[in-house]
């Protein structure tokens, strides 16, 4: 329920305020946008399997999009920053996919 | 030793395997198991929600940043195609001062040389020169020849284009019409001289640099048997050919008035000899 109208309200609050990112962080942002829905649908998981702690989840939170931007942008200056990326949303997306779907089966049992 | 290690191929699977297994935090578990102290309900839901809508906010941005981009490709191509139009333009406009100044010249010349007796001889020969090396703009009567791509060949044959007017098709009519006395010759309007080239770059004809698109007219001045001399000629009897075997379309129309523009540039290039070795 509070995750729903906390969607709704990020969702208001992102047209509303349409945030500008600095151009040096652009590309990274991408990135923890998926880093960051990695650890929404950890702790999704977690809730659900009655284990969720928050201390635990921001910490994960803030630490995946943190590395997750940190990578790609050693890769960026290292020349592999399209492979990095790459590699990181590959990660990111098979757990989002394994967490999702353990998520499902707890909800519809299926 | 679990199995994982012990099977080749779950080895070799083992980051998959991992990657899925501990697809949710294994922090949660080890906290969990820890026995550490949980957070009073409102702060975990607090805390969820405060995620979850700088997560959705933080999406946002990143479709509205997305969104912002793509216009800027749009723009770009279109700044391009303004500077690309615009060059074009200046230079069009360059060409016409250009030719301004070289009638401006001529003119002077001519004043220059306005007498009698030797001077005028001298200008006269002048003027013929000019008409017949291409820098002046010459008129009469001559003729007009007309070559267009034939059909296409069938799609499926994956063959070169035979019925595609090439290069060489236009190099033999302008030198054929040459060689039956044209005194001047120009090739979609633009005036051949000695130092013209007609060439191809891919499947684009150009003429003196310029791409051309078909149907190419060729127009030519000269003497009253300029028709019957080019189809009696060996470049006449070539391009019935290229008409029976290839299917271009060729058309010779006699034209009483004609006016074929100069070049407008006259490049003269002085060589002197060097000194011996």
């Amino acid at each position: 329920m509070i995750a729903l109208l906390a969607l709704v309200v990020g969702v208001v609050l992102g047209l509303v305020l349409q945030p500008t990112i600095p151009a040096g962080l652009q590309p990274y942002l991408p990135i923890a946008v998926v880093a960051a829905l990695d650890a929404v649908f950890g702790a999704s998981r977690a809730l659900l399997d009655g284990i969720f702690n928050d201390r635990v989840f921001v910490i994960s939170f803030i630490g995946n999009v943190f590395v997750a931007a940190l990578v790609v942008f050693l890769g960026d200056q290292l020349g592999v920053g399209a492979q990095l990326s790459t590699g990181v949303v590959v990660v990111f997306s098979i757990r989002i996919f394994a967490n999702a779907a353990a998520i499902r089966r707890h909800l519809f049992h299926a | 030793m679990t199995s994982s290690t012990s099977n080749p191929a779950d080895a070799s699977l083992s980051l998959l395997r991992r990657l899925v297994d501990d697809a949710m935090d294994p922090g949660y578990q080890e906290a969990t198991d820890r026995g550490d102290r949980r957070g009073a309900d409102w702060r975990q839901s607090v805390s969820f929600g405060i995620a979850i809508a700088v997560t959705a906010a933080l999406a946002v941005a990143a479709v509205l940043q997305v969104r912002a981009g793509a216009p800027d490709e749009g723009r770009t191509r279109a700044e391009l195609t303004e500077r690309v139009l615009d060059t074009a333009s200046s230079v069009e406009e360059i060409d016409t001062t250009l030719s301004g100044l070289n009638s401006e010249v001529s003119m002077l010349r001519q004043e220059a040389l306005d007498g009698s007796g030797p001077d005028r001889a001298l200008a006269d020969e002048v003027a013929d020169l000019e008409a017949e090396v291409g820098v002046t703009a010459v008129e009469g009567s001559g003729l007009e020849v007309v070559l267009a791509d034939g059909p296409p060949a069938p799609v499926d044959e994956g063959g070169p284009d035979l019925a595609r007017v090439l290069d060489t098709d236009i190099q033999l009519v302008v030198n054929g019409l040459f060689a039956a006395g044209a005194d001047a010759v120009a090739v979609n309007g633009q005036r051949m001289t000695a130092l013209s080239p007609i060439r191809s770059a891919g499947q684009a004809v150009l003429v003196g640099f310029r791409p051309l698109t078909p149907p190419y007219t060729v127009t030519a001045v000269g003497p009253g048997d300029l028709a019957g001399e080019f189809e009696s000629g060996q470049a006449g009897s070539e391009l019935k050919q290229l008409e029976v075997a290839y299917g271009i379309r060729v058309d010779v129309l006699p034209e009483e008035n004609l006016s074929i523009p100069g070049s407008g540039d006259l490049l003269l290039r002085y060589v002197t000899a060097g000194e011996g070795p």
